[in-house]
């Protein structure tokens, strides 16, 4: 029940007039009446030597500096070195430098703290409110990289708050996001079927589901367009999803293809959104050859290498 | 020419402006339109309207006359239900273009979206260039023409109308064929390519439909309402006739059941709930009347003109098509002179009605059947069908016998089809387009009408936190016992939750995001007099709705055969000899007396429990004269209040069953009381004393604390806003089914045994009958995908070699069979170790076992690999014919789910179980609780023939094999059918991806026996 955007620059030779950033939030801003209740950005950032960007949610209460401390401690006793960490909206962005299994350590910490991305490139910013509202908190607008996802919530089933925002980090898996827009029918059956399989949830989003799953098939050696496609077996019901990872955009559409996704493809870039006001907004003027995936298929778009 | 000028007039302001330009036909350019939606909407004149740039979703929807130009490209759902005029689009277009035209033509120069002309029925759509899949879905009639290529599944399940292709055609759509266009067509295509400036060279094809779709075939033959005690209450039996009648029909017409009213067996309802204070009939004020306040106005929270409700009732939708003609107009005259409202229902409006109606809500459902801008305009409220209480998941069907050329006009479509409109709107697939559609239509009516939804209860408490964001006025919410002209008899008994538990669930939901009181309810399901309208106001309803009740007063006497058209008295026919027999001016009296006497007994109840306003009655004046009543409301226990309106629950002598109507939620008494206030001067109050008197008394509990957990007692929570739910009067819904162990995530393990079926389907208890028996189940399980489960395999009597999987049965130290697909050792109550080995690596292993044995039997079954457990709830599958004579255990399939769960060992094993299955809605259950496959046995000796004596199960002589053969397949396949659609109602494509969150119980001792949470109640999402 909401929005979905991305937008992948294929190459750094770039016309555009927008930074990434505000040319997301742009697309948010311009299809917000799908979903006002919540709103959030994976952004792929250029990676730094060494250093993995992490991200947890903090209380925005008097709570917060304890929970920073907490974090902070529970990092380090886990071979996790602080470059830096900074307090922004309801969550705390850490730079770090760490060279064990990115799982292991999210499954040891997972638990107690609420980590909300990890990864070389990736950054999930999210949180209530609408687009322009948030936006500006988060610094959005001032993030021009290759690639980003980002996403307008209406709740359905699960509550109202920054953790059940979109997008969601395939927890344990480096720069992994998705968002999604439609409702996974057989989420027990496979929420149990993963948790069987040692996976963690942290919400009863089925966005996270996708998420998860994507994570675990990619866990049993599977690549990215393998789950994609298995993905359209697995999962029941209607969705269209997004999945980007540190240098591609893939998606999902059920058989049904009910929920609404259009793309529009130049020679710069692919822009993904539900509605083609949104791509629109971008191109101010301009009448564009916007086109629809059929039901039933998947597709990874990748930066040029 | 004027100018609008969107970046700095909002899209509300300017639709005003543009309708003014429209009175007095001036044309308009619009400038920086943005790609802004819902442009031009509504515009009922004949003006040029320039859009210099993109427009958005529903570019030119609801209109009729104009002439729309737009330069660049349009969104979702351009020239939505035009009913004449043109919109011209230079560039492409998205989702959903002309969806539900009803006239005019739409010219899209470029590309064109998926789903276009979606249930369309006149007019033209053209595109210029290619377009995506699913073109003409569901179309009625009217012409699309397409240049350049079409995407997959072209005019699926068209029911009428043509498409021509002049490109390549990837794919055709289900139940279309094609065909060369004629002279006429052709020369009708050039016309139209001339008049619009385009040319085309190459050869068009022409696809219509195929027809073989449109009609059910072999009607269902008619019957005779069983009484309801026969099959619900404490005394009816589990084999009962009614279980048997339903299973020789469906043997006989090879499909799931349909008929109309509502829910036939006991659910709790507010006759379990009693006011806390002593209503004493004879100390009411004769002059209560002007006392206390009814006069409720609801609808006006977005600044629409609210109705004005003289009380807090309205009158439920019911069509013109489901009722004849002359009860529409009934209705019309009983709401305004009772000052309340009526609702068209489906199917458009009928003039008669509205010109007798004086508060008229026009409802739009999926099909947009007479759907238009003028009836929008004209009526007093706009309510969007989401889904409905007797149906949740359902389309509205209307069979050819009730579909005449006058209400095929109307909806316009072809005549003499069986009509099963599309489950889901075209353009309202989740919360988030019902938002667009909400706004739509208050542009289109300028903001003047309250919107509202409709909704059946299920996921309420989610639906309704939807309905309040997306700014709807107010929910006509409706329980499972609300009724409908036509349903499947399953889907009618077994989906939705109580009519209790749907307004607790959304006083729930509502609660949960603090919006207590901000959303107004309007419940419907199963709501008789003033009394039960009281109780759901005290439970937190704004006002009430009455449909079947109205029909009461008008004299239904309950046979239940609307869908038929053979109505008896004229209500539920649009035969002329039958709909004569109703006459309008008497009968649209006694609906006004009858709705004049819930107000007295409104008024009684608001005055005698205290109150100067009946919106002030609330929870604190009720409580609960049942367990479950109590359990399912929260309200208190309290069933010593049962003596205070003279009753014990058995003061009333029991009425001999033989003459008790066909459904327990409107025993004869229900019939009796709706007559006598249909019959009564209400302003007589010593009459009405007497009637509310007898209203008062409480039934007797009809789930005794003696009842057993009874799959009966369980209900699915179908998909409605939260959830899409899969169509099934058309899309697939797999029954395919692998019975393996180790099954979870990832492809399917090769190296394991593995039984393929068709169906999730097993049959036991036949090694004892007859040979001609054996030999045709044989046949019918080879033909029809499903397994066998006996002692040695089915005799037959030819050399034919029949196809099918067999289970062995045998007790420890028997002999295996190498044919043998599996091994199942009956184990029963007590677990002793077997030695089992398969006699080839492909052969499955399995046990049979009790609930006691569960326990000890699942950690060897585990360990020794076993592939499969047969969850045997009878005294034992063994014996013949068990299921006659023994009790059904549910509780052994809570111990395996939950003993897997603790070992984590889910779906390591596969469950199947055995014992007490009727029909497709008992395996869906069953499928819902974790068994991959469940074991009939008696259901499928009575589907080919046999007859129940002493306890067994007879053959006689003369029945003959074919005959068996035809009925079994024709009873495998409805009751297939029946757990499809129950899987489709809840949102799946696939009938393993039941789930067990996808149930709820409606009494305590079900609920206690398979831990499924009561329908509403208790706290939210009880973890399975």
């Amino acid at each position: 029940m909401c929005a979905i955007a991305g937008i992948l620059f294929k190459h750094s030779n770039r016309t555009f007039n927008l930074t990434t950033g505000e040319a997301l939030t742009l697309i948010l801003d311009s299809t917000v009446h799908r979903g006002m209740d919540s709103c959030g950005w994976a952004l792929y950032k250029d990676p730094m030597k060494d250093t993995i960007r992490m991200r947890f949610f903090i209380p925005t209460d008097e709570t917060a500096e304890s929970e920073i401390k907490r974090i902070e401690y529970t990092l380090s006793a886990h071979q996790v070195t602080i470059l830096s960490a900074r307090k922004l909206g309801c969550t705390l962005g850490v730079h770090a430098g760490f060279s064990g299994d990115l799982l292991a350590l999210t499954r040891a910490i997972e638990k107690d703290l609420k980590p909300v991305s990890m990864g070389t490139r990736l950054d999930i910013l999210k949180d209530v409110g609408m687009p322009y509202e948030v936006a500006p908190v988060y610094n959005i607008g001032a993030f021009n990289g290759s690639h980003g996802i980002a996403h307008n919530r209406l709740a359905t089933e699960s509550g109202v708050r920054p953790e059940t925002a979109h997008p969601f980090w395939a927890c344990g898996f480096s720069d992994i996001a998705t968002v999604h827009n439609g409702q996974i029918t057989n989420y027990w059956i496979m929420r149990r079927r993963l948790e069987r399989k040692g996976m963690v949830f942290q919400t009863e989003n089925d966005t996270e589901l996708v998420a998860v799953y994507l994570a675990y098939q990619m866990r049993c050696n599977m690549s990215l367009e393998d789950s994609l496609k298995a993905s359209l077996d697995d999962l029941d019901g209607t969705f269209s999803y997004l999945v980007a990872t540190k240098d591609s955009i893939g998606y999902a559409k059920d058989k049904l293809a009910a929920k609404p996704m259009v793309k529009y493809e130049n020679d710069e870039m692919i822009v993904i959104a539900s509605e083609e006001v949104g791509i629109n907004r971008l191109f101010p003027g301009k009448s564009l050859e916007t086109t629809e995936p059929a039901p039933l298929t998947y597709g990874l778009w990748s930066l040029a290498s | 020419m004027a100018t609008i000028d969107l970046s700095k007039t909002p899209i509300r302001t300017a639709n005003e402006v543009i309708r003014g330009y429209g009175a007095i036909h001036q044309s308009i350019e619009i400038i920086n339109p943005d790609a802004k939606h819902y442009i031009a909407v509504g515009l009922t004149n004949p003006i040029d309207v320039h859009i210099k740039g993109s427009a958005g979703y529903f570019c030119g929807g609801l209109s009729d006359g104009p002439a729309i130009r737009v330069d660049k490209n349009v969104s979702w759902g351009v020239g939505d239900n035009m009913l004449g005029g043109s919109i011209n689009v230079g560039g492409n277009a998205g989702a959903i273009a002309g969806v539900a035209l009803r006239g005019g033509d739409i010219v899209i120069a470029g590309n064109m979206g998926s789903r276009s002309g979606q249930v369309m029925k006149q007019g033209t759509l053209f595109c210029g260039g290619s377009s995506s899949f699913m073109a003409g879905y569901m179309m009625y009639g009217g012409r699309i023409i397409i240049l350049g290529d079409s995407g997959e599944k072209v005019g699926e399940n068209m029911a009428g109308g043509e498409i021509f292709v002049g490109g390549k055609i990837q794919s055709m759509g289900s139940d279309t064929r094609l065909t060369l266009p004629s002279e006429e067509d052709l020369s009708g295509i050039s016309e139209f390519l001339e008049k619009y400036g385009f040319s085309f060279s190459g050869v068009f094809k022409k696809v219509v439909c195929a027809g073989k779709d449109l009609t059910y075939g072999k009607p269902e033959p008619g019957t005779k309402p069983i009484p309801y005690p026969e099959f619900s209450g404490p005394k009816s039996s589990y084999w009962n006739q009614k279980v048997q009648e339903d299973i020789r029909i469906k043997g006989s017409i090879g499909r799931y059941r349909v008929r109309g009213f509502g829910a036939a067996r006991h659910i709790p309802h507010f006759n379990d709930i009693a006011f806390k204070a002593r209503v004493s009939p004879e100390m009411i004020d004769p002059a209560v009347l002007d006392k206390v306040k009814l006069r409720t106005f609801i609808g006006d929270r977005h600044g629409g003109r609210a109705l004005d409700l003289s009380m807090p009732v309205m009158i439920a939708p019911m069509s013109y098509g489901a009722l004849s003609p002359e009860v529409k107009q009934a209705l019309g005259i009983a709401s305004s002179l009772s000052g309340i409202s009526e609702n068209t229902g489906e199917g458009g409006m009928y003039s008669v009605e509205r010109a007798e109606t004086r508060q008229l809500i026009a409802q739009c459902l999926s099909g947009r059947l007479g759907w238009n801008i003028h009836d929008m305009k004209r009526s007093d409220g706009i309510e969007l069908y989401i889904s409905q209480g007797a149906k949740p998941g359902l389309g509205g069907q209307l069979m050819a016998a009730k579909l005449t050329a006058e209400i095929a006009a109307i909806r316009g479509i072809p005549e003499g089809m069986d009509l099963r409109s599309p489950s889901r709107h075209p353009d309202v697939l989740g919360g988030d387009d019902l938002i667009m559609k909400i706004r739509e239509f208050r542009e289109a009516v300028g903001w003047r009408l309250p919107v509202s939804i409709k909704l059946g209860g299920g996921r309420t408490r989610d639906d309704v936190k939807i309905a309040y964001k997306d700014n709807l006025d107010f929910v006509e919410l409706d329980g499972l016992q609300g009724g409908t002209g036509a349903a499947s008899s399953e889907v009618l008994e077994y989906v939705g939750i109580p009519t209790i538990s749907a307004i607790m669930e959304a006083m729930d939901g509502l609660a949960e995001i603090n919006a207590q009181g901000q959303l107004p309810i309007v419940l419907m399901g199963g709501i008789q007099n003033g009394i039960d309208a009281a109780k759901a106001i005290a439970l937190g309803a704004t006002a009430v709705g009455l449909g079947t009740p109205m029909l009461v007063a008008a004299g239904c006497i309950g046979c239940m055969q609307c869908s038929s058209g053979n109505c008896p008295l004229g209500l539920t026919t649009q035969t002329p000899k039958l709909t004569q027999r109703f006459d309008v001016q008497k009968s649209a009296l006694k609906m006004h007396h009858y709705l004049e006497s819930i107000r007295w007994q409104l008024a009684a109840i608001t005055y005698a429990l205290g109150h100067d306003h009946v919106q002030e009655l609330s929870r604190d004046d009720l409580v609960a004269l049942t367990p479950e009543a109590a359990a399912l409301t929260r309200l208190p226990y309290e069933p010593g209040y049962r003596e205070q309106y003279g009753s014990t629950g058995t003061s009333r002598p029991d009425s001999p069953v033989r003459t008790e109507t066909g459904t327990a939620n409107y025993p004869k008494q229900s019939f009796e009381l709706i007559r006598m206030m249909s019959e009564s001067n209400y302003e007589d109050s010593d009459i009405q004393k007497n009637i509310l008197a007898r209203a008062l008394e409480p039934r007797e509990n009809p789930f005794p604390e003696d009842r057993a957990a009874h799959l009966d007692d369980l209900v699915f929570l179908s998909a409605a806003l939260t959830r899409l739910v899969i169509d099934p009067y058309r899309e697939d819904c797999s029954t395919q089914t692998c019975i393996t162990r180790s099954i979870g995530i990832g492809p399917k393990k090769e190296d394991q045994p593995a039984i393929d079926l068709a169906k999730p389907f097993f049959i036991t208890g036949f090694d004892d009958a007859p040979l001609p028996v054996q030999s045709a189940l044989a046949k019918v399980l080879s033909q029809s995908g499903c397994g066998y489960i006996g002692w040695a395999p089915l005799k037959t009597a030819s050399e034919e070699v029949l196809n099918y999987p067999w289970l062995q049965l045998l007790k420890p130290g028997d002999d295996p069979d190498a044919t043998a697909a599996g091994l199942v050792y009956v184990i029963n109550d007590t677990f002793e170790p077997v030695t089992a080995s398969r006699m080839h690596p492909g052969q499955l292993l399995g046990l049979s076992v009790s609930a006691p044995a569960v326990s000890d039997a699942l950690p060897f079954a585990l360990k020794n690999q076993f592939d499969l457990l047969v969850l045997d709830q009878t005294l034992g599958i063994e014996t013949p014919w068990v299921e006659l004579d023994s009790p059904i255990d549910l509780t052994v399939m809570r111990n395996a789910v939950r003993g897997l769960q603790a070992l984590g060992k889910e779906e390591e094993i596969a469950l199947v179980n055995f014992g007490g299955l009727r029909s497709g809605t008992d395996v869906a259950k069953a499928l819902a609780y974790n068994c991959l496959g469940s074991v009939f046995s008696v259901a499928m000796g009575i589907a080919m023939g046999g007859s129940i004596q002493d306890k067994q199960l007879v053959f006689a002589e003369e029945l003959e094999e074919s005959a068996m053969v035809d009925a079994g397949m024709n009873w495998i396949k409805g009751t297939a059918q029946e757990t499809a659609i129950i899987a489709r109602c809840t949102g799946k494509t696939n009938v393993h991806n039941l789930e067990p969150e996808d149930m709820r119980a409606i009494t305590l001792s079900t609920a206690k026996a398979l831990d499924i949470p009561l329908a509403s109640g208790p706290d939210k999402r009880a973890s399975f």
